[in-house]
């Protein structure tokens, strides 16, 4: 029950304060607004940068990117990966294209991202569309497996008995069976992938400035590290709360749900 | 093996010819006289089709040339990794041993007492494994270590020649470790707890073993298979993806070149660091295989 309030809190404090900031920021993110580099204090919470820019309002605004690439990624490479994971399932004659999420996987992660980088260039779209084909493999295996097992049950071959079409059977009885075990992997993208898309932005293959995003303030608080440590400190910390919540909620989910992937007591 | 790393190279070749941009355009600039712009597809072999290039490409690579890097003009690509692995070789090295070391430990602590404050801090340690970026852990461990410490250094290196240059090492190696050691600590974990409830623990107990002798003469060798081939895979993979941490500790290793190679779309750079990441994977996993029999007779038995 603690997993469960610890990765709730820690995961919605972290999407929270990002939520906020579409609405209201204490100051401006591009604004001058404190002394330069500034210790936490009342009037800037987590302190300010080198610029004298408020560092808990450019945490809000950063965070926003992170998050926007990380559930963009997902929906596309979940929608997509589920799809080639359940035709490959459920049609015999589309399995051998399930080789494709395989040789996905294949791939050394670290080259792949690179190499997509490369291909996709930089920018929103880019950065999301590289995480999504790293999503995909996953939920595509998932959903093979359960199209695989699921086809043969009693009550598919009672739905088609009865005149269900194909799409009618995946849509209403497949997938729905699924829905847990794809839920629980949605949680560990989310996470992974806000991960890697502030590796790629702190090794500035990225979003490009100027919108900041976690991985790029990390970056470029480093050059200031023996001055202040605070603008190094607070956006990690937004980051790795933030992962930290979504895999303890996974695990709570998948523990709740998915008895049968529980984890070694 | 050859085969694996023979298939990687293909994959990449491909994905990288069709990379929308124009080498050549890039090479000589968008002014250069039309002659100059031919002279230079001729020369990075862009008027042939690709199934051509990619038999040269092949050809050459077998002969040890893996052609010459763009970014770093007259630089060949194989002298270029040979200076990035100098660095992420001993990296990898001192990384994996790190993480081993420190996992076996923590792992046997806390299979010997289930449950209690070692145990504790694994699950709690694997959970911050996975959660916490490298590169921000790295910025972590220089505020310690370098600013308030004063005891490291904060990055760079001075070349194998400069004074004390393994101290360079030091940090990244640490920051590559910590969020390994629970992934070795659960793998001994997961052995001893299997195998401490075998009869022939209970035989050596019961003549009389104290439970130290048990822990680690008997039931720890059961888990050398595993963790050997944990160790091969943490190191195989290191030497590819070291890149972030690399980056953070400003290391000339495989990883700068990477980024660089991004960076600059240098093509022959990128296919001769999937090569060596495909092959560091296939390597190592041979080399381990070969010491399973060493390790362990059944292994060698035919």
């Amino acid at each position: 029950m603690s997993r469960l309030l610890l990765g709730f809190g820690l995961a919605g404090a972290g999407l929270l304060l990002v939520l906020l900031g579409l609405f209201w920021l204490p100051y401006e993110a591009e604004a001058l607004s404190g002394p330069v580099l500034a210790p936490p204090s009342l009037a800037h919470p987590f302190g300010t940068d080198w610029f004298g820019r408020d560092v808990l309002s450019r945490v809000m605004a950063g965070g926003r990117l992170s998050w926007a690439v990380a559930f963009l990624s997902l929906a596309g490479g979940g929608l997509l990966g589920a799809l080639l994971g359940l035709a490959c399932g459920y049609f015999p004659k589309a399995s051998p294209f399930i080789r494709l999420a395989d040789a996905l996987l294949a791939f050394p992660p670290v080259l792949l991202a690179l190499l997509l980088a490369v291909l996709l260039g930089p920018g929103v779209g880019g950065v999301a569309a590289a995480l999504a084909l790293f999503n995909l493999p996953y939920f595509a295996r998932l959903s093979h497996a359960g199209a695989l097992e699921l086809r043969v049950r009693e009550f598919v071959v009672a739905a088609r008995a009865v005149g269900a079409g194909s799409l009618r059977i995946l849509a209403r009885h497949i997938l729905p069976n699924l829905a847990s075990s794809l839920l629980v992997q949605a949680t560990f993208s989310l996470s992974t992938s806000l991960l890697a898309e502030a590796s790629l932005s702190y090794l500035g293959l990225g979003v490009q400035p100027p919108h900041p995003t976690w991985g790029r303030m990390l970056w470029e608080a480093q050059a200031w590290l023996f001055r202040s440590p605070w603008p190094a400190v607070f956006p990690g910390l937004a980051l790795t709360g933030s992962v930290l919540g979504l895999n303890l909620l996974g695990d709570f989910l998948r523990d709740r749900w998915d008895p049968r992937l529980r984890r070694l007591p | 093996m050859v085969a694996t790393v023979l298939v990687v190279a293909m994959a990449v070749f491909l994905v990288l010819t069709v990379i929308p941009g124009d080498a050549a355009r890039l090479m000589v600039g968008p002014e250069a006289k039309p002659e100059r712009y031919a002279a230079a597809r001729k020369a990075l072999e862009l008027d042939q089709p690709w199934p051509v290039r990619l038999g040269n490409w092949i050809w050459r690579a077998l002969h040890g040339d893996l052609g010459a890097s763009w970014r770093y003009p007259g630089w060949p690509v194989v002298s270029l990794l040979g200076q990035g692995l100098q660095i992420t070789f001993p990296l990898a090295f001192l990384a994996s041993l790190l993480s081993f070391v420190l996992g076996v430990l923590l792992g046997v602590a806390s299979a010997a007492q289930l449950g209690r404050p070692p145990d504790l801090l694994l699950s709690g340690l694997s959970q911050l494994g996975l959660a916490l970026p490298e590169f921000w852990l790295g910025i972590l461990l220089i505020l310690i270590f370098s600013v308030r410490g004063q005891l490291l250094p904060a990055g760079g290196f001075p070349g194998w020649t400069g004074e004390r240059a393994w101290v360079y090492l030091l940090l990244p190696a640490l920051t590559l470790a910590l969020p390994r050691v629970a992934y070795f600590a659960r793998l001994t974990r997961a052995v001893l707890a299997d195998v401490l409830l075998l009869d022939f623990v209970r035989t050596a107990r019961a003549k009389g073993l104290g439970e130290r002798g048990v822990l680690l003469r008997h039931a720890l060798r059961n888990a050398l298979i595993p963790l050997v081939a944990g160790l091969g895979l943490t190191f195989g993979r290191l030497l590819a993806g070291a890149l972030v941490v690399e980056q953070v500790f400003s290391l000339p290793g495989l990883g700068r070149y990477a980024v660089e190679a991004a960076f600059g779309r240098d093509i022959p750079l990128l296919l001769g660091l999937a090569v060596v990441a495909a092959a560091a994977v296939a390597g190592v996993s041979t080399v381990a295989e070969i010491l399973y029999g060493f390790l362990d007779p059944r292994v060698r038995a035919p």
